[in-house]
């Protein structure tokens, strides 16, 4: 590990984030809000006990896998904007699986939803991986329209199907406690551990196995790969289905570990905040860990900030941008922070 | 039938209206070879500043004119990002929309504080054209005409006029337009702000359903669908047959690098 591989992947993105959390300080400012304040609460709320630590861990939790399904698709130069879709497929999926399994002994329900929900978010992003390699479809656009699809079948499946037998409310039954994950206690379920489990083994899949330099090629030059005897399209596929399968796993965690039911707006974008996640993580595994416990802890403090300081919530959205915007700044090759392009942040659209 | 269909291409024109502004504003950039991704978060902007123009004035070609400003800021701020500092104008759009999200978000309470009701403003009346029940798909208020009338007009100067032809040559072949003394930066950055006005103008146009407020709206995909159209040509951009006769081994070519070009070839 270089000295300019450290400053690149991880001084300068942190450099960037505190940066980020300074200026939109004089946006707090301009807004009539006291910074401290407001930045206090925000950090309170975020890591002030035990009970907002494991908070911030469980709003990150999602945002690791999710973060980790963009990032293995962009670093496969598959633009998967579908990571949305296959969290809510993931979570009817295991729904769908879980609720019938009610009696079930302990272990079975919990790992068939698990499993369906993986399954589910797998098959999802494989519809738009076909398109894009037998029909040469943009998968940008088929993975966007698949998502509006997924929210669309979610409705109609607790409006329908998986209604709750009181027939009262827009949402599937509660899932019985034998489907739901082990708690660990302060209020976070172990779903957090298997999101902390699959950091460093997407890492390694990507940076030690053939399949991860197969995606890691096709995603740098897929023509040079295809020369190579790669076969993109596979790689394309392969990736996909393993970005679907995380993310779709992503969704059942949500069911089994946080909701217990399934339900509309079931997820509050997730999907789309793990593109910033990842693309902030410069779509290294580890760095998505990081930056996904950014977010999450952002999105905890959110509603303490509110409360103290009278900040809309929304207001940490304007940090993730200011960091993103910062770090794009920091990587332009016209200001020589870094002498290096990466290969991912900065690479265009296939 | 007959009494629904009038009433049914009203609303439809009234519904179609900010889908074809916005629609309208991503042609010109995609010309220029400019992908905006922000749309989204623009049309946001545009959205707030127009309605705060308007609530503050009592005026609603006030507030046209406060979308219009304040999102040109917005493209300023992108084109400086994509155009000045050649960052990726995917991730600087996704950005632009968190950004705009967060803005209008925070703004939104520090001005109005938190309320239950819905405000309102003064809206465009709608023109009077007479009563008759098949006139109510004319029955609109004037941006409706307006940007009607963009149509043609920007079919015309595109296809017509040398600003127009400079324009898609920007975004065909932004060597070749150099080299002929088209300034290709000036053109993009241009063609970039006024489509960010042209979007933000969708704000303020009274529609009867709220502006759509979801990260990823169909106006953003439709916007993308040039690419794939696209994707063969970069390859092939990549892959000159020169290059890649001259690059004997396979393996050598993963150390291959997209020919250099001054300028970024955006949706290739």
């Amino acid at each position: 590990v270089s000295v300019r591989f450290a400053v690149r992947n991880a001084v300068l993105p942190i450099a960037v984030t505190i940066a980020a959390l300074g200026a939109s300080a004089l946006v707090l400012l301009a807004a009539g809000a006291n910074p401290l304040l407001a930045l206090g609460a925000l950090a309170e709320g975020a890591l002030g006990d035990g009970f907002a630590v494991a908070d911030t861990l469980g709003k990150t939790s999602p945002l690791v896998l999710t973060g980790l399904a963009v990032a293995i698709a962009f670093r496969a130069g598959v633009w998967n904007i579908g990571a949305e879709g296959q969290l809510l497929v993931g979570a009817l999926a295991a729904t769908a699986a879980a609720v019938p399994l009610g009696g079930a002994p302990a272990p079975v329900a919990l790992v068939a939803a698990l499993g369906a929900g993986s399954a589910a978010g797998a098959g999802w992003a494989a519809i738009a991986a076909g398109l894009r390699v037998r029909r040469n479809v943009s998968e940008v656009i088929a993975t966007i329209m698949l998502n509006f699809v997924a929210i669309r079948l979610v409705g109609f499946a607790v409006h329908g199907p998986l209604m709750e037998s009181a027939g009262r409310y827009p949402q599937s039954e509660a899932l019985a406690a034998s489907a739901r994950l082990p708690m660990l206690g302060a209020g976070m379920h172990s779903g957090v551990l298997i999101a902390a489990l699959l950091v460093p083994i997407t890492w390694f899949v990507l940076h030690r196995t053939a399949l991860g330099f197969r995606w890691r090629a096709t995603g740098n030059n897929a023509e040079a790969a295809r020369l190579a005897g790669l076969a993109p399209a596979n790689a394309i596929v392969s990736a996909m289905v393993a970005s679907g399968a995380l993310a779709g796993l992503a969704g059942a965690i949500e069911v089994t570990g946080v909701t217990g039911r399934l339900f509309e707006q079931f997820s509050g974008g997730q999907g789309y905040t793990a593109i910033a996640v990842a693309l902030l993580a410069r779509l290294n595994p580890i760095g998505v860990a990081a930056s996904a416990l950014f977010f999450g802890a952002l999105a905890a403090g959110s509603g303490s900030m509110q409360r103290v300081a009278g900040v809309s919530a929304v207001f940490v959205a304007i940090v993730q941008a200011l960091a993103i915007l910062a770090l794009l700044a920091a990587d332009s090759p016209r200001l020589r922070l870094t002498r290096q392009r990466t290969s991912g942040v900065a690479r265009e659209v296939p | 039938v007959t009494e629904m269909l009038p009433v049914l291409a009203a609303s439809a024109l009234a519904l179609g209206t900010p889908l074809l502004l916005a629609a309208l504003g991503e042609l010109v950039s995609e010309r220029a070879g400019v992908l905006n991704i922000g749309v989204e978060g623009l049309m946001l902007t545009g959205a707030f500043a127009g309605f705060l123009g308007c609530w503050m004035t009592g005026s609603p070609l006030v507030g046209l004119a406060c979308a219009g400003g304040s999102a040109m800021l917005l493209g300023i701020l992108l084109a400086a990002w994509v155009v000045g500092l050649d960052a990726d104008q995917v991730v600087a759009g996704a950005a632009l929309n968190i950004l705009a999200l967060g803005l209008t978000g925070t703004a939104y309470r520090a001005v109005f504080g938190v309320t239950g009701a819905a405000l309102t403003v003064p809206t465009f009346q709608p023109l009077a054209v007479g009563d008759g029940a098949w006139l109510a798909p004319f029955r609109q208020p004037a941006p409706v005409y307006f940007a009607l009338a963009l149509v043609p007009l920007l079919w015309v100067v595109l296809a017509r006029t040398r600003l127009g032809l400079a324009l898609r040559a920007v975004g065909e072949a932004p060597e070749a337009a150099a080299s002929l003394g088209v300034p290709v930066v000036a053109i993009r950055v241009g063609a970039r702000s006024r489509r960010c006005s042209r979007g933000s103008a969708v704000g303020t146009y009274p529609s009867p359903t709220p502006t759509r407020s979801s990260k990823a709206c169909p106006q953003d995909a439709a916007s993308s669908r040039s690419r794939s159209s696209c994707s063969g040509a970069g390859a092939r951009s990549a892959f000159s047959p020169a290059r890649s006769s001259s690059g004997p081994r396979a393996r050598d070519s993963f150390t291959c690098k997209r020919p250099a070009s001054r300028y970024r070839t955006i949706c290739c």
